[in-house]
């Protein structure tokens, strides 16, 4: 039988990427739409008719995760894997803080960023608990690298990313020792639709980064490669495209 | 020269305990009061006619704290020092259970963003003086450390602060600035509203040791670190 995954953010770039490859390996997806105007996704539906279900989904309103988890309940009694990669930047990015800075702007990005995979987590636990599988995966970013940080500016951002690294460390805490395994990912410079248009800027190409992402997201985290029961999901870390883990 | 300091939730708890900490040493200090009628820093002012000045400040409004601002600058040319200490205790629950998504956004509107306000607004009057910005963070925010399973919403909110403190070193130590970041250990303080007896410590006997760390001089200025009140050192 396939497995079954959700995935939000789904629409385009990085999201859409990853939903397609996850189709192309058989997999069942559940994918919670937040731009229905978007063509892509109805476009894949009818490549992979019947494996590909539209959720309608906003990350930032509680009511809108419960309805999704429960829509998804409806035709499935099991989800074994959730990618939260839904995620925005502000356009003010770039200030410094002596520029002018737009409070409620970090508080929106926070909201979908960092409250967003909270709120998709707990509201799908009844789902995933029934998985043997039990998979948590995050699409974060380096720039929420306290230790790593350089940035003079972009604080909405970087803080919503660095407050997601904490609150997926407090989730393992509390769902590792119930047998969920979890993935905290950068997925690298992505030429996707943060800015609203398709960035040209950036190192991969939206497909190109998907696949890393899937890879990592699928296979088992071994110690040792030769030895596969030497697992190490006891330990949260952040990985990047390339594998190197990124301090916090 | 009389040095001169600012102070965001000075009421009561740790924040007044800086208050009073300051003023003894001899510091100029606007305390930024949220809750109006509560009468210890009335108080205190009594004692400090000529030291203390009270403020409204509501560090969840950019212009309550540049109203705040102005205030401070009729009567003063320059703030030599920064203290951001205003926090609150809210995001409770259990992944489990039920968790409070609007008291996170609260907790991180407060905790994260709030300093960043306060910092914002009152750059204009260090141009000259000290140059430091401290601020009361918490081990809660050290992810490499962590160990609790629920109520996200502090935690989440003092890890967003840290990254915001960087970032904001990153762009002001290169002009001048210095920092202080200050985890204050368990003190017996109003987080939740009402006062906490199970703590560690009394405000004051962590209020010691932060002033001592916010005004004397470091050698490692050129490196961001969370001290707690025992001179320990905190991983993010």
């Amino acid at each position: 039988m396939s497995k079954i995954a959700f995935i939000t953010g789904p629409d385009r770039g990085l999201g859409f990427a990853m939903t397609e490859r996850l189709l192309d390996k058989g997999w069942k997806v559940y994918a919670g739409q937040y731009m229905p105007q978007w063509t892509e996704l109805s476009d894949l539906c009818k490549k992979y008719e019947g494996n590909l279900i539209l959720i309608p989904l906003d990350v930032s309103k509680e009511e809108s995760v419960k309805k999704a988890s429960e829509m998804v309940s409806e035709t499935t009694d099991i989800v074994d894997l959730i990618i939260n990669n839904a995620g925005i930047i502000s356009k003010t990015y770039n200030k410094k803080i002596s520029m002018g800075l737009d409070y409620s702007e970090m508080e929106r990005v926070f909201n979908v960023n960092t409250l967003g995979p909270l709120r998709v987590v707990e509201a799908f636990l009844p789902l995933t608990d029934k998985s043997a599988m039990k998979r948590l995966c995050f699409v974060s970013s380096e720039s929420g690298s306290i230790n790593n940080s350089n940035r003079q500016d972009n604080y909405g951002y970087c803080m919503s990313k660095a407050a997601l690294n904490m609150n997926v460390m407090m989730m393992f805490n509390r769902l590792r020792p119930e047998g969920y395994t979890f993935r905290l990912y950068h997925p690298g410079w992505v030429r996707g639709y943060m800015f609203g248009k398709k960035s040209e800027e950036g190192n991969l190409e939206p497909s190109e980064a998907a696949i890393p992402a899937i890879t990592y997201f699928l296979r088992d985290r071994c110690r040792d490669p030769h030895d596969s029961k030497r697992t190490d999901e006891d330990r949260l870390v952040l990985r990047d495209w390339l594998g190197r883990e990124l301090s916090w | 020269m009389e040095k001169i300091c600012v102070i965001s939730g000075a009421d009561r708890g740790l924040g007044f305990g800086l208050c009073q900490e300051l003023l003894e040493k001899g510091w100029k200090v606007f305390a930024g009061q949220y809750i109006a009628n509560w009468k210890e820093l009335s108080e205190l002012k009594e004692k400090h006619e000529e030291k203390l000045f009270i403020i409204p400040m509501d560090v969840s409004f950019v212009e309550s704290v540049q109203k705040a601002f102005r205030m401070v600058k009729e009567q003063v040319d320059h703030v030599d020092m920064i203290i951001s200490n205003a926090g609150i205790f809210s995001g409770k629950g259990d992944l489990r259970g039920e968790i409070d998504y609007k008291g996170a956004e609260a907790a991180y509107n407060i905790n994260a963003i709030g300093p960043i306000r306060l910092v914002e607004s009152f750059l204009p009057l260090m141009k000259s003086g000290l140059k430091r910005l401290c601020f009361v963070s918490s081990e809660v925010g050290s992810i490499s450390m962590a160990y609790r399973d629920r109520d996200f919403g502090y935690s989440i909110s003092k890890t967003g602060l840290n990254m915001a403190i960087k970032i904001m070193f990153n762009d002001l130590h290169p002009h001048g600035y210095t920092f202080r970041s200050y985890h204050p250990g368990w003190v017996r303080t109003y987080m939740s509203g009402s006062k906490n007896n199970n703590g560690d410590l009394e405000p004051i006997e962590s209020a010691i040791p932060a002033i001592k760390l916010f005004t004397e001089d470091r050698e490692d200025e050129e490196r961001l670190v969370m001290i707690d009140y025992l001179s320990g050192e905190w991983p993010y």
